[in-house]
């Protein structure tokens, strides 16, 4: 039997009508199944592994978050060495001996914000050798990286506060300082939270020149 | 020679023999085979497509989601050790941190992690696509840098840690 052009007609519209179906469909199909993250479902099936989230945090200060600007030792004035920093309160230090710094900001702060009491340490990346190119053969008092923690709200540390005073970031190679405990106990009440770190440097005469950078790094540990 | 107007094309066009026309048959059989090649080509892809999803599925041992979040700051940073979600707590622009997920399974799996969500484009992990002995404990670390030039506020993710048989 012969199919008349009438019939082939009819027939190319239902299959023009089919397969756009068709493919619309099957494409739509296959977007829905690879929309996350290849061919996975968003049920959760946990049966055989577990995932736990580890109790502690570790967080880095951003480096300019206390810029001292430029500037050098006023030798031509006499002057061997340089003094300045913020201080736990975010007072300024800043002596004679220093032309051209320009120390402003606040104290480097760190934060209790989750719901329960953590002890604290902190991780300096170098000394005053290694972060302001002091000579290693200075004494100490001369050339000197330091730093004091405090209460940035009163009664935060309600364990054992450490380094209180002006304490020398100790000496050692260019490889991270190993984590110092300045908290045993920081309190996540909203209006009690807080440490404060202030930074005091020492610049020598024979410091080399150029950019200095060191990173803070705190870590958070739930007790 | 007379220019045909378009009242005699329109008669032209009726005037031609639709039913006995070959060349119009050959048009309609070309187009009824295109088209029915288009379909069965969209069935034999979705075909090949469920039959690789099939096989992607009966690999899964496990899946879990864990939330993240961090509020990005101008100053200071705030540390969050709770273990409802991986919380970053504040980060001050230019900082950054890290936090672990400590995972095991009962079966030997391959674990691949996938980070989603607007916090995605700060994070990275430490290791992806690795192997997991059965009943051992393992720990993936997840970082964050906050670039200087981001937007200070409260961003959100989703982490997928999926364990897949080998």
């Amino acid at each position: 039997m012969e199919i008349s052009n009438k019939t082939l007609a009819w027939l190319v519209v239902a299959a023009i009508v089919v397969s756009v179906f068709g493919t619309t469909m099957s494409l739509w199909n296959l977007n829905n199944k690879e929309s996350f993250a290849g061919y996975v479902t968003l049920t959760n099936s946990t049966a055989g592994a577990t995932v736990g989230i580890s109790q502690s945090v570790i967080l880095r200060f951003a480096i300019n978050a206390t810029n001292f600007g430029s500037g050098s030792v006023n030798s031509g004035a006499g002057y061997w060495g340089c003094n300045m920093g913020i201080n736990a309160s975010s007072t300024t230090i800043y002596q004679n001996g220093c032309t051209g710094f320009n120390p402003s900001g606040n104290a480097l702060v760190i934060e209790n914000v989750g719901t329960s009491y953590m002890n604290v340490t902190l991780n300096i990346t170098g000394n005053a050798t290694t972060f302001l190119g002091n000579s290693p053969s200075d004494a100490i008092g001369s050339g000197a990286f330091m730093y004091e923690v405090s209460d940035n709200e009163s009664g935060s540390c309600v364990g054992t506060k450490y380094n209180t005073s002006w304490t020398i970031v100790q000496n050692g190679t260019a490889t991270a300082i190993s984590p110092i405990l300045i908290c045993s106990n920081l309190s996540y009440a909203v209006s009690s939270n807080s440490l404060a770190i202030g930074l005091n440097i020492t610049l020598t005469n024979n410091a080399t020149p150029g950019a200095k950078f060191v990173v803070f790094t705190a870590q958070g540990t739930n007790i | 020679m007379k220019k045909p107007n378009k009242k005699s094309k329109i008669s032209n066009i009726k005037n031609i023999n639709w039913e006995n026309n070959k060349n119009i048959r050959l048009i309609l059989i070309f187009v009824l085979i295109l088209s029915m090649g288009v379909l069965f080509g969209a069935i034999g892809y979705n075909l090949y497509k469920w039959n690789e999803y099939s096989k992607y599925q009966s690999r899964i041992i496990a899946i879990h989601y864990v939330n993240t979040s961090v509020q990005i700051t101008s100053f200071g940073i705030g540390m969050n050790g709770d273990t409802d979600s991986l919380k970053f707590g504040k980060i001050s622009l230019g900082g950054g941190g890290e936090r672990g997920l400590n995972i095991n399974s009962t079966k030997k799996a391959l674990v691949k992690v996938t980070i989603s969500g607007d916090m995605a484009q700060f994070m990275s992990v430490d290791k992806n696509d690795f192997i997991i002995e059965p009943n051992t404990a393992d720990k993936i670390t997840f970082h964050i840098d906050i670039p200087e030039n981001a937007e200070t506020g409260n961003y959100t993710g989703l982490i997928q840690v999926l364990f897949l048989k080998p």
